[in-house]
């Protein structure tokens, strides 16, 4: 929590507090228009939102808008909270203590957000309250006497509709108004004669005493009534047992095969027009065709296509998340699959990224973002690359075409479609297994991820929508994407020198330092039953699975541009024989040393895209260390353990 | 004494006590499961856990092992219990 005071902390300060779910996002939006900076928070994972107070009279200082993470009250539970509560109390460098303080309540779950409301009163800053939501609350019949809950609190209190942009005016002026004004006088909620210093309450009491004078200061202001929300109706469809789990699975379906297939031809767009100017840079000639272009075309070009690559998928699956939380429907998938995740470690707000990955696992892991808890969504980061990616889908292809024969079993079971399968499953495994080894990353006991409010439905704004899918592509490319290129320069050095780019293709590979990588695993693979070459390629792969094929291809001499379909190549890859030591004149790939690559390209962390974006979403780089070293380790226990096994059967 | 877990669908119930010392309490007490409230069980998740449950105007999903820590008065009708679950 050590940041550098900086000039971006001058200014007035407006922090906007309250539960989560209350809207306040949204008011944020309103008050700063489209400008507002999202970042994170130093070294956490908590975003960080600060914008200008937009329609403020000009003064001498910009007036800074900054939207807390929600809480349920000061007492933190989880970083987001604590964020929320150092910001409050001062304790935070590059957000000061704000000069007002805008609590926003949500007129429809009043007594729960006053909760931590009547706690921020007694901070000592200026307060506003600003009523959310009381269009809402109106249509179910909930008024408030906004005056008489103002006498209660102490505080100035604004209706207001974020959604519709009520009372958004009254607010702004009230905010401006507070600048430089009195601290409101908090309410007594713990009477004299029960504060005693040597023994203080326990906290269900003083929650029990809060209650209590809420309950007083609502029973006032509202009249009563009972009148059920929409969301009871729709919930009785969408949470049914046998109704709920087939929208869920259709949803889910539609998520997956979204990031999945409608992402594809994007994709193919951008692969082939990076080709196509990685190709028209070599044509033109005017870099000389020597170390300079290849740098250019096969370090940067390629590096920043890299980058590029993932935004159609990113983008999708954030404007399908963004759809589904603002509409409440992702705390209902939550409730349905949460009996599902728990026994290895997990929760239901799991499930959204986890599904993700098996498209790839970037986008997946940044949706880990949703997830509130610390320790759960560190589980989940950690256990997301097991899922099989779409990178994967080549290398099992070129694998089970030569090694797997055509046949079908009991006249429908496809051998092939069975070992694909079965590569699948190996990760879903292996994934359970992890997590419910690495249950304990945090020892402290955090329910924040298991006490879910279920907000009411409503209609999700598109606005927000698209702004979530810009600022998280944004977001992916300015963070993990410089990351990304810098180390496809570095690996491209790696493969091209000391050979240099005049030598042979095969050469340059094999004599390369990555190819001294390859080779020096060569201890280390051999008992599995791979040569040198297979070391290679797999160093070779290290920036992303799917470029073991390629390697294969260069190093079996059949051309740079092959894919999985190509033929020659897996005519090579089955006729490599082993070209000294005990085995030579062996065949290298038999089908046990072929299914034990696969299960190595299941499991292990060949992916330094991934690798980017866990250090970037977990601040830290112990994370992507962790995982590379434990996915590396269970790859080769996986891959050793499928060859002993394989060969015992006759493979 | 019956605790909120062993209620099922549709059942009321005014709370009587929360079991300080388990670790789910403090946030229990402060989303307002405070002796005195009145909660109503909506339902349970299809494969048997989280409950969803109503009180103070909206819903919390929390799961059995949670709901454990609050002990709890079942009440025949809606009507017996005060108007807290709105």
């Amino acid at each position: 929590m050590t940041a550098t005071t900086s000039p971006a902390v001058a200014g007035r300060w407006v922090a906007l507090f309250g539960n989560p779910n209350s809207g306040k996002t949204t008011l944020f939006n309103r008050l700063t228009g489209d400008r507002a900076h999202t970042a994170n928070y130093p070294g956490i994972t908590v975003e960080r939102r600060v914008g200008d107070l937009r329609g403020a009279q000009p003064t001498d200082d910009p007036i800074r808008v900054v939207d807390l993470p929600g809480v349920y009250s000061l007492t933190p539970q989880s970083p987001d909270e604590a964020v929320a509560a150092d910001v409050l109390a001062g304790r935070r460098a590059d957000t000061p203590r704000p000069d007002v303080l805008v609590v926003v309540l949500d007129a429809v779950a009043l007594e729960r957000s006053l909760f931590a409301a009547t706690q921020a009163l007694e901070l000592g800053v200026p307060t506003v309250i600003a009523l959310n939501r009381i269009d809402a609350a109106r249509k179910q019949g909930l008024t408030s006497d906004t005056a008489s809950l103002a006498r209660a609190l102490g505080a100035p209190v604004v209706p207001v509709s974020a959604r519709t942009g009520e009372g958004l005016e009254h607010l702004r002026a009230e905010v401006v108004a507070a600048i430089d004004g009195p601290a409101p006088i908090p309410p007594v909620i713990v009477p004299d004669d029960l504060v005693d210093q040597a023994c203080p309450l326990p906290p269900t009491a003083v929650a029990k005493l809060r209650y209590d004078f809420i309950e007083r200061v609502v029973r006032r202001t509202r009249p009563d009534t009972t009148a059920p929300s929409p969301s009871d109706r729709i919930d009785a469809v969408l949470t049914h047992r046998v109704w709920g789990l087939g929208i869920f699975v259709a949803v889910m379906t539609l998520v997956f095969v979204a990031i999945f297939s409608w992402a594809a031809p994007l994709m193919d767009a951008i692969d082939a027009a990076f080709a196509a100017l990685g190709d028209g840079i070599r044509n033109a000639g005017f870099l000389g065709g020597g170390t300079l272009e290849s740098l250019v075309v096969d370090g940067i070009v390629a590096g920043v296509g890299g980058v590029v690559i993932f935004l159609p998928q990113i983008m999708i699956l954030f404007g399908f998340l963004t759809l589904l939380e603002d509409s409440g429907y992702l705390a209902r998938a939550a409730f349905l699959m949460d009996r599902i995740l728990r026994w290895c470690g997990l929760s239901g707000a799991a499930f959204v990224p986890l599904m993700s990955s098996f498209a790839c696992a970037i986008p997946g892991i940044m949706a880990c973002r949703s997830i509130r808890s610390r320790r759960e969504r560190l589980l989940t980061i950690l256990v997301a690359p097991l899922m099989s990616c779409s990178a994967r889908i080549p290398v099992y292809t070129v694998l089970v075409a030569c090694f797997v024969p055509p046949i079908t079993l009991l006249g429908f079971l496809n051998v092939q479609g069975l070992v694909f399968t079965a590569a699948y499953l190996v990760g879903i495994v292996a994934a359970i297994g992890v997590a419910w080894l690495f249950r304990g990353v945090s020892r402290r006991r955090d329910t924040a991820g298991f006490l879910l409010e279920l907000p009411d439905y409503k209609r999700p704004s598109l606005r927000l929508v698209v702004r979530r899918m810009l600022d998280r592509g944004w977001s992916f490319v300015k963070n993990a994407g410089t990351i990304i290129l810098a180390a496809s320069v570095i690996i491209w050095a790696l493969g091209t020198f000391p050979g240099g780019v005049d030598t042979e293709p095969a050469e340059r590979l094999e004599t390369s330092w990555l190819g001294g990588i390859g080779r020096a695993i060569e201890p280390v693979v051999e008992p599995i039953g791979w040569d040198w070459r297979v070391g290679v390629a797999i160093a070779a792969s290290f920036p992303a699975r799917e470029l073991v094929v390629g390697a294969l291809g260069v190093i079996y001499r059949v051309g740079e541009d092959v894919d999985e379909e190509s033929e020659p190549l897996r005519e090579r890859i089955r006729a490599a024989t082993w070209t000294s030591g005990p085995r030579e004149g062996q065949p290298v790939f038999t089908l046990a040393t072929a299914l034990a690559l696969m299960v190595f390209f299941a499991l292990c962390a060949q992916c330094m895209s991934t690798l980017a974006v866990m250090w970037r979403e977990t601040g830290s780089w112990i994370w992507p260390v962790v995982s590379f070293t434990y996915m590396t380790a269970l790859a080769w226990i996986g891959a050793w353990l499928t060859m002993i096994v394989v060969s015992a059967l006759g493979g | 004494m019956v605790t909120l877990s062993a209620l099922g669908a549709g059942a009321h119930a005014r709370i009587a006590a929360l079991e300080a010392d388990h670790p789910a309490a403090n946030r229990l007490g402060e989303l307002g499961l405070v002796e005195g409230t009145s909660i109503e069980v909506i339902r349970v998740a299809p494969f048997g856990d989280p409950m969803q449950v109503r009180l103070r105007g909206y819903n919390l999903s929390l799961r059995r092992a949670d709901a454990r820590c609050v002990r709890v008065d079942p009440v025949d009708t809606p009507d017996e219990s005060d108007s807290n679950a709105r």
